[in-house]
Formats: structure tokens, sequence, C-alpha cells
């Protein structure tokens, strides 16, 4: 499919377009709090779950880890994608955790674990990595209204694109092109950690217009994961692939201006971060962001530095805007409520170990 | 006179049964591991690192120093360091809060921070006092600086009066660094912080802790860890074995005062207790109980390899390394820390069930 089809069929979902819904949160109205994830047990086989009044609704057993989860309130699904360099996306009714369909990345290709939702929840764009022809960043088109079918591709705008999230005009979507080169055959190596150039960039979804592109102030920060506020800031977190010695800002804030901002910390802060950011969760004007290897939570504030929890091996976060709070997942099975009294227990799954990243729907 | 210790060690034995009677054999590894590795290991650190300070404190007072005063004062320094190596390889508990590591220690320091912001502190406009200190990098405020000041450049001008300001950053780091000693033992002891007893306490509301596993789980962690350490970063990387590039000597812990040696060996000691309790009840023997007894002791036999191959290098490791008299015993030592992380990652978790970073060792 080219471009210009794209754009039309974009036009055509665009005048039975309603309001454009938040990028991050799904919304069931009248359902109990439901979380998604992926996760693994201790014999290392692999599930898509989903947990809701203290116990596990569905667990579904995949080929694979997974990493991200989407929520796509126009077909009632949850997509869950592969962990790189998985080749598989597996649509699941949110409810019932039925199957509806079952994706897998096209020949030479391979997905890096994210996706977002475009034009009223119709597009699926997904992060992938052209490897046949030597790693290529790309973002995969789905329609989510003909059961997920390939529709199209565009360009990332770097090598290693891997979380990407939709502004809130519904079509700009913003991916973080991590910059690191790997290779499906090279055991998950990083290749280019020397010439490596991670960015941020704004791609517009209809045409795939590169429509602005910034780098982070140090060419071995691999900007990664990445989440918008209502009001279209994005929040973006790295991963430090230089001197480990080093404590560098791993977060930043874009709305517009002429360079990436860093959050504000001070370097006893950044380095509780062991250099590494895995989940970003924004909400009005509080971000956290998890770090596993640092075994941390950090909150912010309007860019600024607020409070730090220790939690061990912990990776998922994301807001649940009903309850007021965040949610956030480890590896001992645990979902732990966390805002500023700090940290409650909110549920575990003894056998599980929570992937990188969950959603919330409430 | 002989009879009383007798007494009371066997006193102590009956103790020490009749409180392990009705505990399983992972409640007898938490309480071991704290009462004879956790706790003493802090202890001693806390105990070198408080006669550092007052050394410091008296050598940085006198009208004039001798060089047989800073030759007295590097041991008492060695000591403090010999008392961090005992702890450093620790992943769980107060040290990951704060960044207490990193104002104890700071390396590898490649582009040579600790040289320059040191002059840069003790040449600055202001007073060189304790609060200043701690507000400065954490690069400068602990062991590493204080050996840049005792083993490099600085050292001859402490024994001269245009030293004070080099001996003001000496005494304010020694200071701290007991403040940092003192603070982690006081958060880990029953009758402070009792980080010992959230451990030894594993449970559904223990946040840190929710079952057993998870508690023996960040013991196996921090073996792996401290093995980890010594074979890439103290021995790979500086040395450059197993195609980890050029050797680059500098990369050394502890080069300036040519202890990379000692601090591996005191690894290894410190390791080993965390991992046999002393002769408690600890992971041995657990694994013993498991009917893993020949697992149990090929892993103590590997450490008892590790330690003689470390004690037999001769020299310093910056300085004679690449003697052919030592080149054995390194080969020896890194291949037999390889032997031992892959019983630490693998056998030892699948025997006992547990799993170990998830998240943490993902990389995505």
């Amino acid at each position: 499919m080219t471009a210009i089809e794209l754009s039309r069929r974009q036009l055509l979902g665009a005048t039975l377009a309603g309001l454009a819904l938040g990028a991050t949160a799904a919304v069931w109205p009248g359902t109990a709090r439901r979380i998604y994830s992926a996760a693994s047990d201790r014999a290392n086989q692999h599930f898509l779950c989903c947990w809701a009044d203290g116990a596990l609704q569905f667990k579904v057993p995949c080929p694979g880890r997974g990493h991200d989860v989407l929520l796509n309130p126009l077909t009632r699904s949850a997509l869950y994608f592969a962990r790189r360099p998985g080749n598989w996306l597996t649509v699941l009714d949110a409810d019932t955790g039925a199957l509806q369909a079952r994706i897998a990345s096209p020949a030479g290709r391979h997905f890096y674990g994210h996706g977002t939702l475009v034009n009223n929840n119709a597009l699926l764009l997904t992060t992938e990595n052209d490897y046949a022809s030597g790693g290529r960043g790309l973002i995969g088109v789905y329609d989510c209204r003909d059961g997920y079918r390939r529709v199209g591709e565009l360009d990332s705008g770097g090598i290693g694109p891997h979380q990407l999230a939709t502004l809130p005009d519904d079509t700009t979507v913003v991916v973080a092109n991590g910059g690191i080169l790997t290779l499906p055959g090279s055991n998950r190596d990083k290749l280019n950690l020397e010439t490596m150039q991670p960015n941020l960039s704004y791609i517009d979804s209809r045409d795939g217009t590169l429509l602005g592109q910034w780098q982070p102030p140090h060419h071995q920060l691999s900007l990664r994961h990445l989440d918008v506020s209502r009001d279209g800031e994005v929040v973006v977190g790295a991963q430090f692939e230089g001197d480990p010695t080093l404590a560098l800002p791993l977060l930043f804030r874009h709305r517009g201006e002429d360079r990436l901002q860093a959050l504000t910390a001070t370097d006893p802060v950044w380095r509780q971060h062991h250099n590494y950011i895995a989940s970003v969760a924004c909400a009005g004007d509080a971000v956290i962001a998890t770090s596993p290897r640092g075994g941390c939570i950090s909150l912010w504030r309007n860019g600024e530095f607020q409070q730090l929890e220790q939690l061990s091996d912990v990776a998922g976060a994301a807001f649940d805007a009903k309850a007021g709070t965040f949610i956030t997942s480890n590896g001992r099975g645990q979902l732990v409520q966390f805002n500023q009294q700090g940290l409650s227990l909110t549920g575990r799954v003894a056998e599980l170990r929570w992937d990188n990243h969950l959603k919330v729907s409430s | 006179m002989t009879r009383l210790p007798t007494r009371f060690t066997f006193l102590l034995a009956v103790c020490i049964f009749l409180s392990a009677c009705g505990k399983t054999p992972e409640q007898q590894l938490l309480q071991a591991t704290g009462s004879q590795a956790l706790l003493p290991l802090h202890e001693k650190f806390l105990a070198e690192s408080l006669t550092l300070a007052q050394s410091s404190s008296a050598f940085c007072s006198q009208r004039t120093r001798s060089s047989t005063d800073l030759a007295a004062l590097r041991n008492r320094w060695v000591g403090a360091m010999n008392g961090w190596e005992g702890i450093q390889s620790i992943q769980f508990g107060p040290v990951t809060e704060g960044n207490r590591a990193w104002k104890v220690q700071f390396w590898p320091d490649r582009k040579n921070l600790i040289a320059r912001k040191t002059e840069q502190f003790v040449k600055g406009d202001d007073a060189i006092t304790l609060p200043a200190l701690q507000e400065a990098s954490v690069v400068i405020q602990g062991l590493s600086a204080m050996e840049y000041l005792l083993y490099d450049k600085p050292a001859e001008k402490l024994l001269r009066d245009e030293g004070q300001p080099y001996c003001d950053h000496l005494r304010a780091a020694a200071t701290n660094l007991h403040q940092v000693a003192d603070d982690l033992y006081q958060r880990w002891h029953p009758k402070g912080g009792n980080y010992l007893g959230t451990w030894q306490s594993p449970g559904p509301d223990n946040l840190a802790y929710p079952d057993r596993n998870a508690a023996i789980g960040a013991l196996i962690e921090t073996l792996v860890y401290g093995l980890e350490r010594i074979k890439r970063d103290k021995l790979e990387r500086p040395l450059g074995l197993s195609s980890a590039g050029q050797a680059n000597p500098f990369l050394l812990e502890w080069w300036r005062s040519k202890q990379s040696r000692e601090a591996i060996l005191i690894n290894l000691h410190s390791l080993q207790l965390l991992y046999s309790a002393g002769d408690g009840a600890g992971l041995e023997e657990l694994l013993s109980r498991r009917g893993k007894e020949e697992l149990s002791q090929q892993v103590t036999a590997l450490f008892d390899r590790a330690i003689s191959a470390t004690a037999s290098i001769e020299g310093s490791l910056s300085e004679n390394h690449n003697e052919a008299v030592n080149q054995t015993a390194i080969n020896t030592l890194h291949q037999t820390l390889g032997e031992l992380l892959a019983a630490f990652k693998r056998e030892i978790p699948t025997t006992l069930g547990i799993t170990l970073g998830f998240n943490a060792n993902d990389g995505d």
C-alpha cells in the first residue's frame, strides 16, 4: 500500500471521527480495573495475562516473551507484542482472553515490542526492524477493523525504533529511535555502540512525513520508552550505553522546544536509576519512571524530581485514571500502587514474573 | 578460667540449637546468614572506618607529619578499604539506597575524575569542611579520593604545611566514610532500622520479600553480582582477558595503592561466608538438605580454588599481571569464577526453584 492510499484511508476514517481518545489509556466504562501484561513463569513458559479483582482473569500461553500491551476500545481488544526480536502480535478479546487475531511480522522483519493507535483506534502502528535490509527502522501499519491486516509501512526516522505514542491530534506519532543496531542472528548483541545516533522523531501517520527530529545530548543515550501527557508533552526515558560511572539525565520532556529538555535532579538521583529507565507513565503534570536495575521508581512533577521509592525488579508502569494512582509491576509477580504516600501492594501472582510493561483499564 | 568459655560455648550452642528447632531450613538460612555474615561484615566495615576517621583526624592535627605517620595512616586506609570490600558485593538492603556505594567508592574512573575533582575541591575558594564535601560530587567523598590523597601526588604534600588543604579533605572524607558505614550498620541492625528483620521475615505483606524465595534470591543475586564484578570488572576489562580489548591497568580497582589483588581476595572470602554462613545453616547446607550434596561441596571447592589462585599471584596485579609466573594463577582464577557463576546463575536457582532478576537483566 502506498502512502497516498494510506492517506485516503485515513481521510475516510477522519470523516467518521468523533473525539480523539487519550493516547495512553483505554476506557471501559462501568467495569472494574483490569491490568494487562505479558508474564513468564518459573518454568520459563510465557503468557498473555489480565488481572482484576485480586486474581488472574485469563492467562493465555504464547510462543515467547512478550513486551508491551495495548488496549483498543474499538475492537475491545488487548494487543500483546512479542519482545524483540519476536515476530508475533496476538490480539485477544480484552474481556475473555479469546483469540481475535494472530499477526506475524513480514519476512525479514521483526517487532520491537511496542505499538500505538491512531485515527480513532482504527489503525495500529508498530515499531519494526527491517533486518533483511541491514536494520532499517520501520513503523508497520495495520487496519484494526480488518482483522489487523497489514496495510502499509512508514520510515521510523532512525535505527532501533522502540516505543511510540500518539499525540492528542490523533494523527502525529512520536517514536523513540533507540539508535542501537541489533540483528536477529546476533543474540541480541548491540552492534554499533560507538556510532549509535538515537533520536526522538515526530511522524505524520497519514503519509510518513518526518515532522521533526531531536537528538539527546549524548549519542549513547538510547531513547527507548515514552509517554505523552494529555496536553501533548512527550516524556522520554533513556538507557545510557556509555561509561557506567557517569551520571547523566535519563529523562527528557519535549513540547515544541528546539531541544529536548532534561528533567532536573541531582546526580545522586540519576545514579539511583543505574543508567536505565524501563517505563515512563504520565498523568497531568506528574510522571513516573521505573528502573529495574536501580530497583526504584521515581516521581517527577513539572519536570522536577519529587520522590523515589525502592521496589525490586520493577519495570511496568501505567496511570490508573479512575483511582488517581500509578500502578507498577515487577519480576516478583507484584502489582504495586504508587502515589505520594509511597508504595502499597495491590496484588500478587506468586508464580508469575510480570514482563516490562503493563496497561490499565478502569 | 578455661571452663567458663567452654560452658558458655556449650550454652550458646544449646541456645542456637533450641532457637533453630521448629524452623524450616530456609528460615534457618536467613537467620544464620544474617547473624554469621551480614551483620559481622557490616560491623567490620564500621569498626575499620572509625579507626580510619580517628587516625586521619589525629594525623591532620599534628604540627609535623612524618613519612612513618603516613605509612601508618595508609595501613588504616587499607583496613577500612578491606572492610568495604567485605560488603561491596551485597546488593540488597540499605546500601542500594541513597547512593551509599558511590559515596564509598568511585570506580572504575575512566576519565581520572577523582584526581581532577579532588584538585578542584582542594584548590577552590570554599572552606574544606565535612558539609562542603557532602555537598560535593560523590566522586571525592570516600575511599577513592582518600586513596588519591594518600598514594598519589598529594601524598608528599601531606607531610608539609602546604598540604593542609589536602589533609582537610582527607579528614572530611574519612569522617564521611565513617558516617556512611555507621548509617549502613544502623539500618541493618535489629536495634536500628532492622532491615535484617525485613529480610528475615518474608511474607505476603512484606513488599520487599513477598516469599522466602525472594529473600534467598536476593542473597544469590548478591553472589552473582559479586562474582561477575570480580570476573568482568576486576580481571577481564583491566587485564584484557576474554576479548575484552587491550589491557588497561588504570581500570584496576585500587591501582594507586596496588591493592587490587587483596581486594579480590577479600571479596572471595566474604562471598564464601555469605554462601556458607560460617559453619551455620547457610546456602551451602540448604543445598545439601535438598539432596544436592555434590553441588554444595563442589561450590565450596570452587571458592577454595579461587581463593588459593588469588593468593598465589605474586606482586601486584597492575605491575605483575603479565609475568609468566602469574599467568597460570590468573587463568585459574578466571576460569573458576566462570564455573562459580554458572552454579549461582543456573544450577542453584533451578535446584531451589528461585527466579533471579527478570526485568533487571532484560535490557529492552
